[in-house]
């Protein structure tokens, strides 16, 4: 894993807008993982038809001494190498990136850019990170970050994959498409409103706090949701799922191989359950499987644990909160 | 006709008489694994192993014996033979519970369930031998292999247990 | 004198006496209303009630009753689920390489008795038979490539679980959160865990980046029946954790077990003033629980 700072792609860019002064930091043509690392209050994530990564900041009331001209600063994140107090670094990294059907991973080299904003300080603040649409993005709180909870962490137009977690912060997505796995514990709100839900990876919300999620009225998902101490309210059509016990729980499997005359005789499900098997001649003429033999392992039995189904069912998606209320509400 | 009386007439030859045991304990037999948290499916295989077993060994029933304990004897070790051999599913905590409800006693009740899912087994198996199955602490203490004086212990233990747990919950 | 348990279960029975009672009570002041609490509690225990029998079963039942009274008692221990399973295969596949065919000259029945098919290791059948007693040749040659295709069948399931296995592990190491909290809703196909899979799934529930697969990772190893080391590391974990819904989460999880090594951990979070009330109140429960 080689790391390089990225002093050299610095893109200083000073523009006026309104009376504050607004700097910004570019990286070009990032494809790759974001990692941010930042305050949980006053700091925008924004997603963006672009193919760069662009770090914005306010200039604040303070200046850099005279004494430290021609010196970077050392933030609680590390170096500024960005001129506005911000730290990024680029790493590579081999990670999986896909499983075969034998399970025999894939690993693949995959830039990581590790962007570290700091608090709002006397040179700088309202951070904004502005993300190209697509790139998996995950955030995660300043150690130090404690001190101003009463802001907001304000995700928006975000497309892609997004997992953040922080404890006790105002957690606001808006125009969010594609799936979040996002704790905010300790207290807080969370409130996440989706554009589109990604139908291909799922998406898990914990909180402890109070919870809303608004979603189009037409998504589809299988639900697990719950509220320890709060209730639970929506306005969308649940749908018990029915817990399916013992075969009904396993896919009919298709096993093909066999011979004729077993084909044409012996027809039912046929069910791989725990290392046995199970053939069920009796009924169920409407959907026959015949025959012996290799069983596919690609109709793997599937189990995910979900108490309701919104629009007959899609992705797994689990909203849970500790003590607060959950919202579940059409958009 | 005693229970007794048929297991006798089973024990002796006359398997045709294990229909009526059957017919009068399917149900507590089946219930007595479905409320020790095994679901329906395997609740109703081993309910049919149980049966299995009576007849298997019917002839280790002898004179003076009580039909039930004995009944529920052969159940408890059928159950734990499927705990042994499930050790990693068995979880102990799959008892189905409905969909909770606003209702105040509907609420009142799920609450009890759950508790009595989080009582540890050794409890919990007294309790529902004692109330559900309505067996006397002897008979208990016959089907459990323990003392009559143990068995007390644990309803009043696992009552006060009980209690703790639903009232956190609450 | 009896005890406070014995006497209250034979309270809770009905076998004391008004005099006992009284005395009783008068003895031990405060535990009348702790008797009527823990008798309404038992009381009010929900009724649940025990499903229907299936169809199935009793014909399960009468069959093997039928089977039982022609014949000794049988030698192989299988549920009668599983014999009935078998042999209504077997049956239905060897009658399959009957039908159609020239009819022999003498003809063959199927005798009404199970075939003992376990898909352990040994596969038995009984035999078929002519009309005459003798054995089938027929049967005899016809039947072990069936039964070898369902050897092949099962060998070819447990090649399946290696495969869910790697799977799984391999999906733990992806980057992206979603697909190892996937990962973790996968290993809830499996009834039966691995060393590699449980050390992977502590593993996540320790240390992974995000706080939902670790959540996600703890559910699914209080699925299995916890060696007392993972009970141990549970433990551990607690310590050293300081989200507080993981720390919550984990409370659950060690009072549900019983695991008393946990009560030094409680009663450091219940003593630690930075941790949030609900939680401190969370460990002085666990504590009381646990010293019960």
């Amino acid at each position: 894993m080689k790391k390089l700072i990225l002093v050299s792609w610095a893109v200083m860019a000073a523009h006026f807008s309104g009376a504050q002064e607004k700097k910004q930091y570019e990286v070009k043509n990032f494809k790759g993982l974001v990692n941010i690392t930042g305050p949980s209050s006053g700091l925008i994530i924004e997603g963006y038809a672009g193919n760069s990564i662009v770090i914005e900041a306010e200039g604040g009331e303070g200046k850099v001494p005279e004494k430290a001209t021609g010196l970077r600063m050392v933030t609680a994140g590390g170096l500024d190498n960005t001129g506005i107090s911000a730290t990024v670094d680029e790493e590579t990294a081999k990670i999986v990136t896909s499983i075969n059907e034998k399970g025999e991973e894939k690993e693949e080299e995959v830039r990581i850019l590790n962007i570290n904003i700091p608090n709002a300080n006397r040179l700088f603040k309202n951070y904004v990170v502005k993300v190209p649409h697509g790139l998996t993005t995950r955030f995660r709180e300043n150690t130090d970050s404690d001190w101003g909870k009463k802001g907001a962490l304000e995700i928006r137009s975000f497309e892609g994959e997004l997992d953040v977690n922080c404890s006790g912060c105002n957690l606001n997505v808006t125009g969010f498409s594609g799936n979040i796995i996002a704790s905010n514990s300790y207290g807080g709100s969370t409130r996440i409103e989706f554009t589109q839900l990604a139908q291909d990876k799922i998406t898990s919300i914990n909180a402890d706090g109070e919870l809303e999620v608004i979603m189009p009225a037409s998504t589809k998902a299988n639900l697990k949701m719950s509220s320890v101490r709060g209730n639970v309210y929506t306005d969308f059509d649940l749908k018990k799922a029915v817990e399916k016990t013992g075969k009904d729980a396993l896919e009919p499997v298709t096993v093909v191989g066999a011979p004729a005359a077993v084909r044409s005789t012996v027809e039912g499900y046929y069910y791989v359950d725990n290392g046995a098997i199970t053939i069920n001649t009796a009924g169920r003429a409407s959907n026959k499987v015949s025959a012996l033999a290799s069983v596919s392992a690609a109709k793997r039995r599937r189990l995910d644990r979900y108490d309701y189904t919104i629009n007959d069912g899609g992705v797994y998606m689990s909203i849970t909160s500790h003590n607060g209320n959950i919202y579940l509400k059409k958009k | 006709m005693t229970d007794e009386q048929a297991m006798m007439a089973v024990a002796g030859g006359d398997l045709d008489k294990a229909a009526v045991l059957y017919e009068r304990y399917k149900r507590p037999v089946l219930g007595y694994f479905y409320r020790s948290s095994v679901n329906r499916d395997n609740a109703e295989d081993l309910m049919q192993q149980v049966f299995y077993r009576v007849i298997h060994y019917r002839k280790s029933f002898s004179e003076g014996y009580v039909f039930k304990p004995w009944l529920f004897r052969i159940a408890r070790n059928v159950f734990q033979d499927f705990i042994q051999k499930n050790r990693n599913i068995f979880s102990g905590l799959d008892i189905e519970i409905e969909e909770e409800s606003s209702d105040y006693d509907q609420e009142q009740e799920y609450q009890l369930k759950r508790a009595l899912e989080k009582l540890p087994r050794e409890y919990r198996e007294v309790i529902l031998l004692s109330r559900y199955e309505e067996l006397k602490y002897d008979e208990i203490a016959e089907i459990l292999q323990i003392s009559v004086s143990l068995v007390k212990v644990r309803v009043h233990r696992g009552l006060k247990i009980l209690r703790e747990i639903y009232f956190q919950m609450e | 004198m009896k005890n406070v348990e014995e006497f209250f279960a034979d309270y809770l029975e009905g076998k004391t006496s008004e005099k006992e009672l009284e005395d009783f009570f008068s003895e031990n002041p405060g535990s009348r209303q702790e008797f009527e609490e823990l008798k309404q509690l038992f009381e009010e225990l929900p009724e649940v009630a025990e499903p229907e029998v299936s169809g199935t079963a009793n014909d399960h039942f009468y069959a093997f009753l039928e089977t039982e009274k022609s014949k000794a008692a049988p030698r192989f221990r299988l549920s009668f689920r599983e014999v009935f399973r078998y042999a209504a295969m077997v049956l239905a596949v060897a009658g399959a390489y009957y039908f159609g065919s020239r009819k022999p000259e003498k003809e063959i029945v199927t005798v009404e008795k199970p075939v003992y098919i376990t898909l352990r290791d040994t596969i038995k059948v009984k035999e078929e038979v002519t009309t005459d007693g003798e054995p089938s040749v027929r049967a005899s040659r016809k039947q072990p490539a069936v039964l070898q295709e369902l050897a092949d069948i099962r060998k070819e399931v447990s090649q399946i679980n290696e495969v869910q296995h790697k799977m799984i592990l391999a999906m733990l190491r992806q980057e992206s959160a979603a697909s190892r909290l996937e990962a973790i809703n996968y290993s809830y196909n499996l009834d039966v865990a691995d060393g590699a899979l449980m050390d992977a799934l502590f593993l996540a529930l320790e240390s992974d980046p995000s706080v939902n697969v670790r959540l996600a990772a703890l559910e699914a190893v209080g699925r299995f029946e916890l060696s007392p080391a993972m009970r141990e590391n549970l433990v551990l974990t607690l310590a050293e954790q300081r989200d507080p819904s993981l720390q919550m989460a984990l409370m659950t999880k060690l009072i549900e077990l019983r695991e008393v090594k946990a009560l030094p951990v409680f009663t450091g979070i219940m003593n630690n003033p930075d941790v949030s009330e609900n939680i401190r109140d969370r460990a002085e429960f666990g504590i009381k629980v646990l010293n019960m």
